[in-house]
Formats: structure tokens, C-alpha cells, sequence
């Protein structure tokens, strides 16, 4: 017999054994996105997941309160807080099923639903902006003309179209009459003069900056709002397809929702506890989340907003954000607001209050 | 006398054809048909994928939608619409591989050199150069951030660092891949080691020296990009990542074909530096 054939029979059931460990290995490590959203007998909790869009801080902090005082428990769903990070997107999160609530930008999320992501957004938790940029006095950029030639950091991944649409309002091109540099985390580049104007999210890193040894009179702060580019900001969505066949789960989540947002809202201190207790070791103070918390509350109940008020998603700013997305190129075509948000999920959550 | 062992031979006037040989096409034609095959087939392959993906066949398939996979039309439309920006940053990231290569094959070319010779003490740089390569980009970007800073120097050095140990291996074989015979033969001229070195070593070593090149290009482009992912604010690696995050996903795979193309053709041209180089190695001879 020649040796030839003599070896292609060895070969042959050893790479078949490896081929069916291949594909064993592959069908066990598949598991389904799908982990949420059904009970598996009446009486046991619902599990739902909420994806945030940054770490564990008082920007969150009634959702936290909510699950730490048992709303949710009362509402016979099991909630799981997971937190977000740079680079997890919440809209991908819960339009691929990983979790069933997600919270993030607007600005974010009409980009997503012009792309064709079936969101639709069921509560507005922050109703003014948020961000601002800042610039040190010293440096002399007090109006955003004086932008040009200078180095303006963004988070980017979402959180720089507020910004954009300011450059585009002062005829500024980000790639040609400024840099346009994507900022860290932390407030270092602004702090050692590496960026000469930084993003900053009112309730945080601004604070981050003034506990640096900068007083407010030190500091050029740019409200987006005063500037005619502000969009709103925090809001609570989820999966389209998913609210059509799970909407009382989701009105139980709001409903539980609204109370930990009133009980954070007016008893500051519990809720910063709870805050507290939720955040990893060592990546904040006390001090820092009862600040951050101050200004989340003013955020989440402006003055002259009722208590029933919140999570309400205003139509004339939800509007106004639409128009400053479209206006200065976030999305491209006009957004359809009435298919892009809906205020009945927090109605009917109101309803069983 | 004429020998009676020699007659003349007659030769035919004509060629004569063998009558079994069979009638075959010229060979010119053959080649042409054998060229047209070799291209044509790829070709359609492609086409008929890039069909199939259109129809959103593999949609159907995967179970994806439109926004998971952007179709082709949507990718060209994306294309078309930030082409100078896709240009622009593409010239970015390849000034990056391009730079990082440089560094990194040169120095690897030295560490090889060194083990070459001084091999009691030089091995030790060959370890050192295979476990850089071992640390991965996530652990190298902050780093590189720290000491470069945030420009394109983080990327060139976070490049040069994953492209050093291909080249210090491959030409660290290629300086010691040498003929006996051809040492014998230097010796016997009384050849010093650095005769020895650049005549026989370091030009034996150019065969390996350029396979070395060919591979980290591909490295050499994969590094500029996940560097970018990390720390960046320009270039392919930064508008692919931002993009995914606001689900602009044609403008993401834009991103993805530009840096295959460059990727191309940074191969095709060190490619050709090859068959310039080492014109007298036989891979290069048949």
C-alpha cells in the first residue's frame, strides 16, 4: 500500500473530532441576549435590567433609591442597575435585548431612532441641559467667537453634539478653525492648561473643578441653554417592540421610578446614602455625590415643577431639542416627534399613585 | 582516409510533428484564458457577494436588521457623503503604521543584529522584544498616553512596540541562516566579522528581513487603529469607534473599507520593494 493513502486515513478522524469540538464549544458559549421582560411563573418577579449611561452616582439616584427603599419589590418586578461606562452605548444595550430600560442623551437617542433603532422614549428625567463648557478667566475666551484656534475637548461617543451645533452657530469649523479634541474622564487636560475649553456636566466635573482650587469667578462658564444649542439630556427609553408586548412592565418600572425620584429629590441625604452604598470603592466622595446630588435634584424638578411633574416629557423642549438636532446636522432628516417619545407610560404609572 | 565510422547525418528541412501530439492553442491564447480566469473568478465571487449582501440575504440569514448591518448602497452612500474626511484620516492612520513600522522594524532589526553578534549577551534582547509584543494595545494605549501624549506619538510608539518582535525574530533567523559553506569560504579570504557581517549575514538576512516587513504591515495597521480606539481625537481607528457609539454604522464601515484598502496597499508596496531588494532570491526568480 503506498504510504500516502496510509496517512490520509489518520488524519481524517482527528480533524473531524476537532471540527465537532469546534462546534460544540461554539453552540454552549451562544447564550440569548434576550434575559428580561417575562416571568417564569405568575407570582414570581419580573427581572428587568436598566442600562445607565455612566457609573454609579447621584445623576442616577432614584432609580437606586427606588430599588434600595423596595418600590420596585412592591411592583412585583427584580430590578438589576447595570452601570454604564466609556464605552457602552445604553441604546444598543436595550435595542439588542441585553437590558429593557436605558438611559442617556436625547441628542443620542434621536440619532439612534433616525438610524433606524426601534427606541421610543418613555420619561424625561432631566428636563434642562445639563452640560456647559467652561473656560478659565485667565485665558480670556469669554464668547464662544474666541473659540477659534483654540483646543475644545468633548467626550465625544454621543455627548459632543450640543457642542457641534454651538460651532456650527458661530460659523466654526471643528476641523478647521479650532481643534476639536475628544477629552478624558477626568479634568486634567483642562486643569494643566492642555485644553483651553472643556465639556462639563453641571452636576460633576464643573464641581470637580471648583473643589480643584478654582472659584466660579475664576472660571468662564457657557450655558447651552443661554446659547440657543442646548438639548436635553438624561431620559428613560426602552425597545419599541419590546413596550408593545411588556407595557405594564414598564408602567410598574416608571411608577416605582417616579417615587424614588421624588423620595431623592426631597430627602437629599437618604438618597446620597443609598448613592453611597452603590458606588465602587474609592472612585468618589461624600462631599461630591451631596453636590452632585443638589444639582441632580434641580435638574430632575426644576423650580416651579409639581412633584407629578417629573419624568414628564415636556413637548415644547422635546420640540426645541428636535429642531437643534436637525437644525445643526445631528440628524438629518426632521424627526417625527410623536412616534419618538410618549408621555402615556408615565400617566398611566401616575395613575396607581 | 575518411573513417569508416563517421557518415554524414541528414537532418529533415522541415519540422516534423509527432502524430500523436495533439493540436493545442497557442500559447499566447492559453495564457490570456488562464489570465482572464484567474481575475474573472475572484471577480464575480465578489460581485455576487456584495448581490447577495444588497438583497439583504445574509439579513435574513443572521436574523440582523438594517441597523445592525448597514447594506452596501448605505456603506457607498456614507462614503461618498465624507469622503474627504475618510481621505483625511485615513492618511492619518497610515502615516502612523507607516512612522511605527519604520521605528519599530529598525529597532528590531537591531536587537537582531546585537543577538547575531554577541549571542551570550544579545539573546536577552530577542526575549524582551517577544514579550513586548506580548502585551496587549488595551495595556500599552493609557501608557503610551502617559509618556507621548495625546497626538500621533502614542500611536507610533504603541506600533513601533507590537511590529519590534516580528522583525527581531524573522532577521535573527535570516542573519543565522547562513551556509556553512559560505562562512567556510569567508574565512578562507581571512574575512573579519564585519565583512563576515555585511556580506554574508546581513544580506542573507534580507529575504527574511522583508517577510518580516510584509507581516507588520498588517500588524503595523491593526496597532494605529485599536491605538486610536483608546486614545485619539483624528483618524480612522477614532471616526470607526465614535461612529459605532451614535450607531452611524455605514459611516463605521466606510471606516472599515478605507483601512482595508490602505492596508492594501501598504502590502502591495513593500511587496514591490521586496522584488526590487532581493532580486537575486530565487522566490523571486520563478
Amino acid at each position: 500500500m503506498p504510504v500516502s493513502r496510509r496517512r490520509s486515513r489518520k488524519w481524517l478522524p482527528l480533524a473531524a473530532a476537532v471540527m465537532l469540538g469546534v462546534l460544540a464549544a461554539c453552540g454552549r458559549s451562544a447564550d440569548s441576549p434576550d434575559s428580561g421582560g417575562g416571568a417564569a411563573s405568575p407570582d414570581a418577579p419580573v427581572k428587568v435590567r436598566i442600562q445607565l449611561c455612566w457609573v454609579p452616582q447621584a445623576e442616577f439616584a432614584g432609580f437606586y433609591v427606588a430599588k434600595a427603599k423596595g418600590y420596585y419589590e412592591e411592583e412585583g418586578l427584580e430590578v438589576e442597575i447595570v452601570p454604564g461606562g466609556p464605552d457602552i452605548v445604553p441604546e444598543q444595550q436595550v435595542a439588542n435585548g441585553s437590558a429593557q430600560f436605558g438611559v442617556n442623551l436625547v441628542g443620542s437617542l434621536l440619532s439612534h431612532i433616525e438610524q433606524g433603532v426601534p427606541l421610543i422614549q418613555i420619561g424625561q428625567v432631566f428636563q434642562d441641559t445639563s452640560m456647559v463648557l467652561i473656560s478659565k478667566k485667565s485665558s480670556g475666551i469669554d464668547s464662544p467667537e474666541k473659540f477659534a484656534g483654540k483646543r475644545v475637548g468633548n467626550w465625544m461617543g454621543g455627548n459632543e453634539y450640543e457642542v457641534l451645533a454651538l460651532f456650527a452657530k458661530y460659523g466654526l469649523d471643528p476641523m478647521r478653525d479650532l481643534e476639536f479634541v475628544k477629552q478624558s474622564f477626568t479634568m486634567d487636560q483642562f486643569l494643566s492648561d492642555e485644553l483651553d475649553v472643556a465639556t462639563a456636566m453641571i452636576y460633576n466635573e464643573y464641581h470637580v473643578v471648583l473643589n480643584s482650587g478654582y472659584t466660579p469667578d475664576d472660571l468662564n462658564v457657557f450655558n447651552l441653554d443661554e446659547l440657543g444649542v442646548g438639548m436635553l439630556h438624561d431620559n428613560l427609553f426602552v425597545n419599541r417592540d419590546w413596550l408593545a408586548s411588556n407595557e405594564e412592565t414598564a408602567v410598574k418600572f416608571v411608577r416605582a421610578s417616579i417615587k424614588g425620584w421624588r423620595d431623592a429629590v426631597n430627602h437629599q441625604e437618604e438618597a446620597v446614602g443609598i448613592v453611597m452604598d452603590a458606588v465602587e470603592e474609592g472612585s468618589t466622595t461624600r462631599e461630591h455625590q451631596t453636590t452632585m446630588m443638589q444639582e441632580v435634584a434641580k435638574l430632575v424638578r426644576p423650580d416651579g415643577l409639581a412633584d407629578d411633574r417629573i419624568l414628564f416629557t415636556d413637548e415644547d423642549r422635546f420640540r426645541l431639542t428636535a429642531d437643534i438636532a436637525l437644525q445643526f446636522g445631528v440628524i438629518n432628516e426632521p424627526a417625527d416627534i410623536s412616534a419618538a417619545y410618549t408621555n402615556d407610560i408615565v400617566e398611566k404609572a401616575l395613575k396607581g399613585l | 582516409m575518411e573513417s569508416q565510422l563517421v557518415s554524414p547525418v541528414k537532418t529533415a528541412e522541415t519540422a516534423m510533428k509527432h502524430p500523436a501530439a495533439k493540436r493545442t492553442a497557442p500559447p499566447r491564447r492559453r495564457a490570456r484564458a488562464g489570465a482572464a480566469g484567474r481575475i474573472g473568478l475572484p471577480l464575480g465571487a465578489g460581485v455576487l457577494f456584495i448581490a447577495l449582501w444588497e438583497l439583504k440575504v445574509f439579513h435574513r440569514l443572521l436574523n440582523l436588521q438594517a441597523y445592525q448591518l448597514p447594506l452596501p448602497s448605505a456603506i457607498v452612500r456614507a462614503m461618498r457623503d465624507n469622503f474627504d474626511i475618510l481621505l483625511a484620516y485615513a492618511g492619518y492612520t497610515l502615516t502612523e503604521a507607516v512612522l511605527g513600522m519604520a521605528i519599530g522594524s529598525a529597532a528590531g532589526f537591531i536587537v537582531a543584529l546585537a543577538a547575531t553578534a554577541w549571542p551570550r549577551w544579545g539573546s536577552g534582547g530577542l526575549l524582551i522584544a517577544a514579550s513586548l509584543n506580548a502585551v496587549p494595545i488595551v495595556a500599552l494605549a493609557p501608557i503610551m498616553n502617559l509618556w507621548f501624549g495625546s497626538g500621533m506619538g502614542s500611536r507610533i510608539a504603541i506600533v513601533a512596540i507590537t511590529t519590534m518582535a516580528a522583525m527581531a525574530i524573522n532577521a535573527h533567523k535570516g542573519m543565522n541562516m547562513v551556509d556553512p559553506l559560505a562562512l567556510d569560504l569567508m574565512r578562507s579570504y581571512a574575512a573579519g566579522k564585519r565583512q563576515v557581517f555585511r556580506h554574508v549575514r546581513v544580506a542573507g538576512s534580507l529575504p527574511y528581513v522583508f517577510t518580516a516587513l510584509k507581516i507588520n504591515t498588517t500588524a503595523s495597521m491593526i496597532g494605529a487603529i485599536v491605538g486610536e480606539f483608546f486614545v485619539s481625537s483624528r483618524g480612522l481607528g477614532y471616526l470607526l469607534s465614535n461612529s459605532i457609539k451614535v450607531a452611524r454604522m455605514p459611516l463605521g464601515w466606510s471606516c472599515i473599507v478605507m483601512a482595508a484598502i490602505a492596508g492594501v496597499l501598504f502590502y502591495l508596496i513593500v511587496e514591490r520593494l521586496e522584488k526590487v531588494f532581493i532580486r537575486w532570491h530565487p522566490s523571486q526568480r520563478t
